[in-house]
């Protein structure tokens, strides 16, 4: 009977040390999560709007558009009034999702694209984020081919060997265009 | 439908936890020395995984996404890791103990095999839901399985051949490993 | 002080925990894709190490024997994801390039290795001397690996241009079968040269 009894003192003691040392961390957790929580957010946005400013240095401010659409790689749109839009695109590449902002002009043509993380295979589909690769898109309209050679006025060349990530990027881009018809189209 | 079918294509092949995405090393060069206890360890991964892909999908979504507790996820899910690993240690040591004692120090280990938290956070990274997450938690697994097994096929064959003496063991087993990873990048770019 | 040295010496070079002991496989084939990865992977890990075995030493005498993992477990976990939330913070860029590894560190078997057969033993400096070591040993390794891998793989070092205009660099390294294949040929090295000395010593 005495033995029973340090038994269940004993399994209590444990099971309070480990509770106590769980529910101590989980407050740390929670002290230094309030720390970095908001740092971690700010980064996150400062990170956005500086890529969609590259893309389109003229807005002085984005706002966000709803929009949606079937089959569409479109993530988010944001409106930047005079200065045109920019979409946030996810088409899948070779290896994954890649993400292309796109910044577009009020005449619907591109301005620019950043392509802000992809994980293509590296020395063939990665060069998709060299500025020779991604300056193609500059002035194109809705509907870009991909070319093997001699690209026309609305045609991108592709890059040798990666083929599959050519397309994919152009397919994020022309969504893009698509979206911005519709996020732009209550202004003309 | 299409989406569990791809999910289960990338977690097979395309995405091989093993060969492509690095995860769960440990076991696949501790434990392939002989195909029978790499079956044994596929399938025990296989249980553990399955089950930890339902358990931390549903404490997730209803309990640290409710009170906005994300931060807790790594303990979390390292704690319900290891009381899973420690049930079915308790089970494989009742009903099945020769496959206890071929298994031995690995069983436990299971609960640091990166596999079993990695396929959990996946999970919450991808944003499953409780079906693709259990789908992509058993099929995650059994390409971790199917990797270990054809890889222990090669290691018992390399431990007969004349290995030059440098090369014996761990080196020529990583580059064993290395050419069936090469194998698979032809998997890569496979989607419907 | 001999002591405290071979302590530290014992992580970073005799039972150097990557290429001696073998442990912690997974990052160091998954984050050794760049140099700077490498590094970013290692300096976590080893702040986890020496964190973590320093407080596992204060209460090696508190926590009860039986349930002693699951309270390494927490313990280090707590502190991975410390380290996780400040380098979201402060380190975005590196952040995201480790991305699902850094919580990963948990079940990096190098540190409930040093925390069960080390720091649940000894004194608290002499544990974290032992963790710097290790610590250090494995952001070596990963260091090494991955110069290799990207020298070979992408023509550069720390993102500096070696090579790659004249001889196309070979991508393969830079991708998975490339860990596997670097890691081999470097520990087929490392127990060349071993076996080199041996040979020499019996002689």
């Amino acid at each position: 009977m005495i033995m029973q009894k340090k038994d269940i003192f004993d399994i209590a003691k444990i099971g309070l040390i480990l509770f106590a040392i769980t529910a101590i961390s989980a407050g740390i957790l929670a002290g230094v999560n309030s720390v970095t929580a908001p740092i971690i957010t700010a980064n996150a946005k400062a990170k956005r709007e500086a890529a969609m400013s590259k893309v389109l240095p003229d807005a002085v401010a984005f706002e966000k558009v709803e929009y949606s659409a079937l089959d569409t790689s479109v993530l988010e749109a944001y409106s930047a009034g005079d200065a045109g839009c920019v979409i946030l695109c996810e088409p899948r590449g070779y290896g994954g999702a890649v993400s292309i902002v796109v910044g577009i002009k009020p005449d619907l043509t591109v301005n620019s694209i950043d392509i802000t993380s992809q994980s293509e295979t590296p020395g063939l589909g990665a060069n998709c984020t060299t500025e020779e690769f991604m300056s193609q898109y500059a002035g194109k309209t809705k509907d870009i081919k991909v070319v093997k050679s001699n690209p026309g006025a609305n045609d991108v060349d592709a890059i040798s060997s990666a083929t599959v990530t050519t397309k994919a990027v152009t397919k994020g881009v022309n969504d893009a265009l698509l979206a911005a018809e519709q996020v732009m189209g209550g202004d003309k | 439908m299409m989406e569990v079918i791809s999910v289960i294509i990338a977690a097979l092949f395309t995405e091989n936890f093993v060969l492509v995405k690095f995860l769960g090393i440990c076991p696949f060069l501790g434990v392939s020395k002989k195909t029978e206890t790499a079956i044994g360890m596929g399938m025990a991964v296989t249980f553990v995984m399955a089950i930890a892909s339902m358990c931390t999908w549903a404490v997730n979504h209803f309990l640290l996404e409710r009170f906005s507790l994300e931060y807790l996820q790594t303990i979390v899910f390292i704690l319900i890791i290891a009381g899973l690993v420690q049930f079915v240690e308790m089970f494989v040591k009742k009903s099945m103990p020769s496959l206890y004692s071929a298994l031995g120090i690995y069983l436990p280990l299971i609960t640091t095999n990166c596999a079993v938290l990695g396929v959990a956070l996946l999970n919450v990274q991808n944003g499953y839901g409780f079906m693709l997450s259990l789908v992509y938690g058993t099929f995650a697994a059994l390409g971790f399985s199917m990797s270990i097994v054809l890889f222990s096929g090669i290691r018992e064959f390399i431990d007969e051949r004349d290995v030059p003496e440098a090369f014996r063991g761990f080196p020529i087993a990583l580059i064993t490993a290395g050419l069936m990873a090469i194998a698979f990048t032809g998997f890569s770019g496979l989607t419907i | 002080m001999e002591k405290k040295k071979s302590v530290f010496m014992n992580g970073l070079l005799f039972e150097n925990p990557t290429f001696v002991q073998l442990l912690g496989m997974c990052p160091t084939l998954a984050t050794t894709t760049s140099v700077k990865n490498g590094i970013g992977m290692g300096l976590s890990a080893t702040a986890v190490l020496i964190l973590s075995n320093m407080l596992i030493s204060l209460l090696r005498k508190i926590i009860p024997d039986k349930v002693r993992i699951a309270a390494y477990i927490v313990i280090i976990a707590a502190f991975v994801t410390i380290v996780e939330m400040c380098l979201n913070a402060y380190l975005p860029d590196i952040a995201e390039q480790l991305g699902i590894f850094i919580p990963l560190i948990v079940v990096n078997c190098i540190i409930l290795a040093r925390a069960e057969s080390f720091a649940s033993k000894n004194g608290v400096f002499a544990s974290m001397l032992d963790g710097a070591g290790m610590g250090l040993g494995f952001t070596c390794a990963l260091t090494i690996i991955s110069t290799v891998r990207e020298l070979l793989g992408a023509g550069t070092i720390l993102g500096i241009k070696i090579y790659g205009d004249t001889i196309t660099p070979m991508a393969i390294f830079g991708m998975p079968p490339g860990g596997f294949i670097t890691l081999g040929l470097i520990i087929a090295v490392i127990n060349f040269i071993i076996s080199k000395r041996k040979a020499a010593k019996n002689k």
